[in-house]
């Protein structure tokens, strides 16, 4: 949801007096009532550690004539009631800041607890403050309160001056419930911002006129007057952190995302920040650490010079350019936007963050004349990228778009193992937007730039990145059985994420001695001539084995058909689900099972097959049993072609992978025949 | 076990290095590359005290790095503080061929005063923050000089390795002091070639090793085995204006008691109320829990390691009025409440974790990171855990049962060993009435009473949330999704407590139902039981460090006609010197019910690395026994 200032008129417009404090709690700071602290739980949510009895974040700005800047002036206070042993964490507190850009001006804090019905105040003291230098320039003010206990309740003010124009986003909703949460913004009206609400709880807001301001700012001095926008909430539940099936749970929790659009200048100026994706596109084009290196030359000309490129196709141009690239320079497992080393260092060096070779492997692309373009995003582990309120901060990265020939292909060098539109899954964000070039090149057409390929294929900037690629694991599995066990041949292939998964935990064990056990402890099973063969595009393993059948009496053997199963566990697990859930990647893994009935056996009874599906069957499985000839067949298929579901759905997952985990261990019974 | 080196003179000559000429990698014998990630190749410290408060330290070290796994082997962090300055600091790194790639200063460094878990210490770190990233192997080459000033109770170690799966070529260490200055010195799991001298007013230690190979992290060893060090110490120090010696840990905890000197005052209202508290009880005991007690609603643990290299305790009163303090200073404040009624009792220093035993003959500042509360009672010392007053008074947790410990006196220290508590009460026990249906369903009753190695996770299981006390019960359970309910966690809050849970459980997917038979697992409860790896020539000698008991009776009563087709064997029993297992399956004709009774033994013990087949496959049938299956027909 977006708010405006003009829309945030007609919203919600609420009097102060609406918003009192219930009787048993206050909201001021320093007035504290004998309900907080004779409270020993909190009835809406018995669980909590505490409960944050109040939240305040008010900002103003100032003119510090000392510096002669517009500064950010902003009073934190909060007020806490400690419930229980867990909750005493809040006696510790810590400020993140950086010096050169952000003051600490005060810091007060105070515990108060009853003592035969006397209320005692002790205050934070000096001696239990300190400031740790994290890296560079950024700091942490530590604090812990005195005489916290549990029934204390505690409270905090700091008031910090801040060279950072915007206010950042608020959250309204933790970990612990929270009575009353509000974000008060006093600005000059010449600012324009905009606002955008997020989560699940009731914001109200109240917008009024405050007292004129002064102020010098980029060569125009402003006597304007103010506004003062309110945004409170009441009564927000509590929302855990690390939340099984979710990239990034801080999306979900209620907060304002607070972007400075422009600022109106006396003169009739208007300097604009960011208001569109295409003015964070033109800004970024005019980055040294971005948009120059668009253009920047190909350091390894000479080196590509001496490849024969002219036979391949465009797909294996690009694969072969990124080999080249990778002989000289390795990803140092960092996702980044901007590369600011400098390509001579990087190559010094020899590696770089994604960021760093992307701009390398795009110049060497143009060699080749591949046109491709960066494709802009929030990687998903860092949050879903605000689409409303356009804003260059909330891009972490980038990847590689070019055509292959057929159509637009993604590709990133963030990876071990080059494979085109296969990319970690930290990157399938839905919202990616392809870099438009057009007017920073306003002599260029921007057909010319994206190449006309591309352009003729680009429907829109924007590209849900989170389906791409196929990412499959087969396997084959050929087995007879003696000596009550199983003994054959199994072929796995994999493509895409699975097989980079695969690579990655081969590498990862470092031998091929420590993979075997893992396959071996995985399955229950002793193998035989592994055998592992990587192609451009899959990933061919294959291992003889010896498994113990299931059980057996003297006429009788029982044996799980699948051999290998898809999952024998729900992952599902969760009594109540409130959020989306999201799965990493879209898959689909098939299992292709043959077993020979032995010499005077004889199949007495199969499982039943199935095929089932989920959430308008974009999530599905079949499993298939039969016997043909001498042999039982099985054929198992799980396909998910969606990542991101809805909470509703959740339940409807449980089942559904309860229902594949009893099948994968179905068994199948042989009888000795009458002979 | 360890190849002494050769002559201190032959190692100077075949390893001078200089900046263009490195040890070619065709140089790492065979034997010392085998499971190595990382080979030090060279490393060289020269330690120069120049009196009881200063000293030089100059080190190189140059490192190959073999495969990705070893990369962290490569880090270089070194920790400051006011007494120690980093002078200088250069690295340099190698491809695998030799040639100098990448090279670092000191102005490349990176500080942090980061104290994590503390809230404020005296300690800073530099660390090289630099992307490495090269293909493997590359050697790198680091040159650093340290200044200590201020206090030196801790010389540098000669750490030969501190890694699994890392080697060494060749390593000196040479150790100048003023003749006047007495040091001693301790090998752990080495045996390095060592050679004293006197020149002039200094005598010098050189110490060297060669051919070290790299040790495997194998499951079952001892974690003693990891570091290979010799320690150095001055026999006496003086941090600030307190002296003290280190020659025996009596004269060690005799400079530590000296800490806690006169920091022993209480508020006079605390003191009113500290026997107001106890004034209603009789016993001793009785009023060392009623303190106990006091502490637990009083105060709360905050790490703050400032001054005397943070050995000394913030005082009672500090801890009276802030209502905080660390280890040492809530020791400190209930030793202090103790003392007020005329209790004795002593600070005790003990190692929290894996180190269970120190090294009797050698005191040093290394071998203990806690304290904790020693009171003799008449028949009986209580060990009291001050930073978590909220365990059951007596009880000795985890991290510290069975540890060795030096009791601080004004005699001096004394060491002891704290008691282990009895296999007895380590048993994990199952109890379980499960009634199936044929539709493969199931109900159940169950009850566990946890082994008492388990307590110190699972002690606040009854304050979690409904929603998540059924995700743990569930988490026991090879079954999927089951429907718990009516959860009933019991700590008895016994000085041996004994913590048990008792539960109804829908268990929907017990069975899985093919044609007219049901397959269903013989113990739901240890379906997970460890197989362990058996490919890789085991390395070291077996270590088991704690003996348990896990004992598990099933019932199921069958219902709806159900009958038995097949069960695994009825009566089994396993024998091997790493313990028994026994397990006695039988249908009971007269209730219509399968009677499953499984016990397993576990011996703690050390054993040498031949017997880890037997081990393995001991393992191995007892996870058989766990997953075999009973199969039911539906009549």
């Amino acid at each position: 949801m977006k708010l405006t200032l003009t829309t945030l008129i007609s919203f919600f417009l609420l009097s102060l007096s609406s918003i009192k404090a219930n009787e048993d709690f206050s909201y001021k700071y320093e007035k504290i009532t004998d309900y907080e602290l004779s409270m020993n739980s909190y009835d809406p949510d018995t669980t909590a550690s505490a409960l944050i009895i109040y939240d305040k974040s008010e900002m103003e700005y100032f003119f510090d004539q000392a510096k002669r800047d517009l500064t950010l002036r902003t009073t934190r206070t909060r007020k806490i009631k400690i419930l229980k042993k867990e909750g005493l964490l809040y006696a510790d507190n810590f400020i993140k800041y950086k010096k050169r850009d952000v003051r600490i001006a005060s810091l007060n804090a105070c515990t108060y607890n009853l003592n035969n019905g006397k209320v005692i105040k002790t205050k934070l003291s000096k001696d239990y403050v300190f400031d740790e230098l994290i890296e560079d320039d950024l700091y942490n003010k530590k604090f812990t309160l005195k005489d916290v206990k549990i029934g204390s309740v505690i409270e905090i003010k700091y008031i910090t001056h801040s060279n950072f124009l915007v206010p950042n986003t608020w959250y309204f909703q933790c970990s612990d419930p929270i009575k009353y949460s509000c974000m008060n913004l006093v600005y000059p009206d010449p600012f324009k911002f905009s606002f955008e609400l997020r989560g699940f709880n009731k914001i109200k807001n109240i917008k009024e006129a405050g007292k004129p301001i002064t102020f010098y700012l980029d060569g125009d001095w402003f006597e304007s007057k103010t506004t003062e926008i309110k945004l409170e909430a009441n009564d927000i539940p509590a929302l855990k952190e690390d939340i099984p099936f979710l990239w990034q749970s801080s999306d979900y929790r209620t907060q304002v995302i607070t972007i400075l659009e422009g600022i109106q200048h006396p003169s009739g100026r208007f300097k604009a920040f960011n208001q569109t994706w295409e003015s964070v596109d033109e800004l970024l084009l005019t980055y040294s650490t971005f948009g120059t290196l668009m253009k920047m030359s190909n350091p390894f000309e000479k080196e590509m010079s001496k490849i024969d490129y002219s036979s391949l196709d465009r797909k294996k141009q690009v694969l072969e350019t990124w080999k080249l690239l990778r002989k000289y320079v390795t990803w140092d497992k960092t996702y980044k936007l901007y590369s600011e080393k400098g390509t001579k260092k990087i190559i010094a060096e020899r590696t770089g963050s994604n960021a760093d070779l992307n701009f390398i492997l795009m110049s060497m692309l143009r060699t080749l004349d591949i046109p491709s373009v960066p494709v802009l995003m929030s990687l998903r582990s860092h949050g879903i990228l605000p689409i409303t309120t356009p804003s260059i901060d909330d891009l972490s990265t980038f990847v590689i778009c070019f055509f292959d020939g057929e159509k637009l292909s993604y590709i990133d060098t963030s990876t071990d193992n080059f494979l085109i539109n296969t990319l970690d899954p930290n990157l399938l964000s839905r919202d990616a937007r392809i870099l438009r070039l057009g007017k920073y090149h306003p002599t260029k057409p921007m057909e010319a730039l994206y190449g006309s390929e591309i352009y003729s294929r680009l429907k829109s900037l924007w590209v849900d990145l989170s389906t791409l690629g196929s990412h499959n694991t087969q396997a084959q599995i050929n087995c007879s059985i003696s000596n009550n066990k199983l003994n054959g041949t199994c072929t796995y292939i994999y493509k895409g994420i699975d097989m980079l998964d695969n690579i990655v935990k081969y590498n990862k064990l470092g031998e091929n001695i420590e993979y075997i056990e893992s396959i071996e402890k995985d399955k229950n099973i002793s193998l035989n001539n592994l055998d592992r063969l990587i192609s451009s595009e899959s990933l061919k393993e294959k291992f003889d084995f010896e498994k113990k059948i299931e059980s057996s009496t003297d006429s009788i053997i029982y044996i799980n058909p699948l051999v290998f199963p898809y999952l024998t566990e729900n992952l599902f697990k969760e009594t109540e689900r409130k959020l989306p859930f999201e799965f990493n990647h879209t898959n689909i893994y098939s299992i292709t099972s043959s077993i020979e009935i032995p010499y005077g056996y004889e199949v007495e009874s199969l499982p039943q097959s199935i095929k089932i599906g989920v959430a308008e069957d974009k999530c599905k499985c079949s499993v298939l049993f039969g016997i043909k000839g001498n042999m039982i067949q099985t054929n198992f298929v799980f396909r998910i072609n969606n990542i991101f579901f809805a909470p509703e759905y959740y339940e409807d997952f449980k089942e559904f992978f309860s229902m594949i985990a009893d099948k994968s261990n179905s068994m199948i019974v042989l009888k000795k025949k009458d002979l | 076990m360890i190849k002494r080196a050769l002559t201190t003179l032959l190692l100077l000559s075949l390893f001078i290095v200089s900046k263009s000429q490195l040890p070619a990698l065709e140089q790492i014998p065979e034997e010392i590359k085998k499971n190595a990630y990382s080979v030090i190749r060279f490393s060289e410290t020269n330690f120069e005290v120049i009196s009881e408060k200063e000293a030089k330290e100059k080190n190189v070290l140059i490192m190959t790095i073999l495969n990705n796994k070893g990369l962290d082997h490569a880090n270089f962090i070194e920790n400051v503080d006011k007494g120690k300055e980093l002078k200088k600091f250069s690295c340099e790194i190698f491809d695998y061929s030799g040639k100098s790639i990448k090279k670092f200063k000191k102005s490349d460094l990176n500080l942090t005063d980061y104290s994590g878990f503390n809230l404020a210490d005296d300690l800073s770190y530099y660390y090289l923050d630099k992307g490495i990233g090269l293909t493997y192997p590359f050697t790198i080459k680091y040159e650093w000089e340290n200044n200590h000033k201020n206090s030196l109770i801790v010389y540098p170690s000669m750490l030969v390795t501190s890694f699994y799966n890392s080697s060494l070529q060749n390593m000196n260490y040479r150790l100048s002091v003023p003749s006047s200055i007495d040091i001693s010195h301790k090998s752990i799991n080495i045996e390095p070639e060592i050679n004293i001298k006197e020149i002039k007013d200094r005598r010098i230690y050189e110490f060297s090793v060669s051919s070290v190979p790299a040790i495997e992290n194998e499951r079952f060893s001892s974690p003693s085995l990891e570091k290979r060090l010799v320690y150095f110490r001055p026999d006496n120090f003086k941090i600030d204006n307190y002296s003290g010696s280190m020659k025996t840990w009596e004269s060690f905890g005799s400079w530590n008691y000296s800490l806690y000197e006169g920091r022993d005052q209480l508020p006079s209202e605390l003191k009113e109320k500290v026997k107001m508290l106890t004034q209603d009880y009789s016993s001793d005991k009785e009023k060392v829990k009623v303190l106990y007690d006091y502490l637990a609603l009083n105060t709360r643990y905050v790490s703050i390691q400032l001054g005397i290299g943070g050995w000394q305790p913030m005082s009672a009163l500090e801890v009276a009025k802030t209502g905080f303090g660390d280890c040492k200073a809530l020791t400190n404040f209930l030793y202090s409440l103790l003392k007020e009624i005329g209790i004795k009792s002593y600070p005790t220093l003990i190692h929290s974790g894996n180190n269970k035993r120190i090294m009797k003959d050698f005191s040093n500042f290394s071998q203990f990171n806690h304290v904790i509360l020693s009171v003799p009672l008449s028949g009986d010392t209580l060990w009291l855990e001050c930073t978590n007053p909220n365990l059951p008074f007596g009880y000795i947790h985890n991290n510290i049962v069975g540890h060795d410990a030096l009791i601080l006196t004004p005699e001096g220290g004394k060491l002891v060993t704290l008691p282990e508590y009895h296999v007895s009460h380590n048993k994990d026990i199952y109890n379980a009435n499960i009634d199936i249906y044929n539709d493969g369903s199931a109900t159940s009753e169950i009850k566990r009473t946890y082994p008492i190695c388990y307590f110190d996770s699972n002690y606040e299981n009854n304050h979690l949330e409904e929603n998540k006390q059924k995700e743990i019960i569930a988490s026991y359970l090879d079954i999927n999704n089951p429907i718990i309910k009516d959860i009933k966690f019991n700590n008895d809050g016994n000085p041996i407590p004994k913590l048990t849970f008792e539960s109804l459980a829908g268990l929907g997917k017990y069975g899985t139902i093919s044609g007219k038979r049901i397959f269903i697992q013989t113990n739901i409860f240890r379906s997970g039981f460890e197989k362990l790896n058996k490919r890789k020539k085991r390395v070291s000698p077996i270590y088991i460090k704690m003996e348990y008991i896990d004992s598990d009776t099933i019932k199921i009563k069958l219902h709806d006609n159900l009958k038995v087709e097949s069960m695994p064997h009825d009566k089994i029993s396993i024998d091997s010197e790493f313990g028994t297992f026994k397990s006695e399956i039988k249908y009971i004709e007269e209730d219509d019910s399968i009677l499953i009774v499984q016990t397993l033994n576990i011996n703690k013990g050390d054993y040498p690395k031949e017997k880890y087949p037997e081990l393995s496959d001991f393992f191995e049938k007892i996870s058989e026994n766990y997953n075999s299956k009973i199969i039911l027909r539906i009549e």
